[in-house]
């Protein structure tokens, strides 16, 4: 017979289980990424979209962890006022207060039309992160996702999700297939 | 005293011939002077990807099976950085060619080779490519291309198997380069 002690301990356990286990907690947004989104908030006075149910996939990320992905974070921007000479200088000294040396720049373009993308990376262990900041006329997406390279180069061997493969064919050791036809 | 100053000049000729050498061997050039067509350019491309990104691909890249992958890596195992930047004007000759100029002076230092260059009338296009080389290894790859309305600047650091590149040529989104292969001597059959 089970006591009441024993199954409060039980039950103790088990929310001590839930709390510790890191895959069912999607990561909260760093502080870069906070700062980029306060930037385009407050200085072109952006109006933030709502992603529905992102939550939802933000938590089925993190449990699913497809290609090596293992959390993310989206946030849209509409009705931004800012001026085409001046943006990009602007978004540079803000990213690059933001985005300590251990971030590298990877890309970087912008167009007269007021298009500007800005792409950051940095590896935090086993894991790399990547930022993306994106601003396309009046609107504009900041993206962070953090994944593991070797569950990416898994993936990419053998592409499944939830165990269900997303090959048409079914993986093969190596590929020596002679893409030159024959002499 | 004697000892001293003997000394003293050891350690000036380390520092000095150390500075050279750190010098020759940086096939590195400096962007930073290309404010002025930054400022002017309707648009700009700016690619930089260095030792970490190149090691997370190779990492990434040698895991997978599929064996032209492997072979990007072995042509790529010693890069250290590919550098790009494309500045496009919206009218022609809006740029100041001194920008330009100062960058392929970087070129005329001692250490890099001018390899190829090309001159067209068509949109005034020029193309340049020098390399560097640290013994019988290249350490460095820059291609400079100015047209009337565009300029492209390429800068690869680090030695680059060019005869793997060529075998993979026309695979995994590489482009087909045709390139005379020596070893081929067999004669082609007429048609």
């Amino acid at each position: 017979m089970i006591t009441r002690k024993t199954s409060i301990a039980c039950l103790l356990m088990l929310f001590v289980l839930a709390v510790m286990t890191p895959v069912a907690t999607p990561a909260k947004p760093s502080g870069e990424y906070k700062s980029i989104v306060r930037h385009l908030k407050t200085k072109y006075r952006a109006k933030k979209v709502n992603i529905p149910m992102v939550w939802l996939a933000r938590f089925a990320v993190s449990m699913v962890r497809p290609a090596g992905v293992k959390s993310f974070s989206v946030t849209l921007f509409e009705d931004l006022k800012f001026s085409r000479e001046t943006v990009d200088k602007e978004m540079q000294a803000a990213l690059k207060n933001s985005f300590n040396g251990e971030w590298s720049s990877i890309f970087r373009a912008r167009s007269a039309e007021g298009q500007q993308a800005y792409m950051y990376m940095r590896e935090e262990g086993k894991n790399v992160k990547v930022a993306v900041v994106t601003i396309d006329k009046e609107n504009a997406a900041v993206i962070r996702a953090t994944f593991s390279p070797e569950r990416l180069a898994e993936f990419m061997n053998d592409p499944k999700i939830f165990g269900i493969s997303l090959n048409e064919k079914p993986p093969t050791s190596v590929s020596n297939t002679p893409t030159d036809p024959p002499k | 005293m004697r000892s001293i100053k003997f000394h003293s000049l050891l350690i000036f000729l380390f520092i000095a011939v150390s500075f050279t050498t750190g010098h020759a061997q940086d096939a590195r050039l400096n962007f930073e002077k290309l404010d002025g067509l930054e400022t002017r350019a309707r648009d700009v491309v700016e690619v930089n990807i260095d030792g970490k990104l190149l090691e997370l691909a190779k990492r990434v890249t040698a895991k997978t099976n599929d064996e032209n992958a492997k072979k990007v890596v072995q042509a790529i195992s010693g890069l250290k950085g590919i550098y790009v930047r494309v500045y496009r004007f919206e009218n022609e000759n809006e740029y100041n060619l001194a920008d330009v100029n100062a960058l392929r002076s970087q070129l005329n230092s001692p250490g890099w080779e001018k390899l190829a260059n090309v001159r067209s009338k068509k949109n005034n296009q020029m193309v340049d490519v020098y390399t560097m080389f640290s013994g019988d290894v290249m350490s460095g790859v820059a291609v400079v291309i100015s047209e009337s309305k565009s300029i492209a600047l390429v800068n690869v650091i680090g030695p680059i198997d060019i005869e793997l590149l060529a075998e993979l040529s026309g695979k995994l989104n590489i482009p087909k380069i045709d390139i005379e292969q020596e070893k081929d001597n067999t004669p082609k059959p007429n048609h």
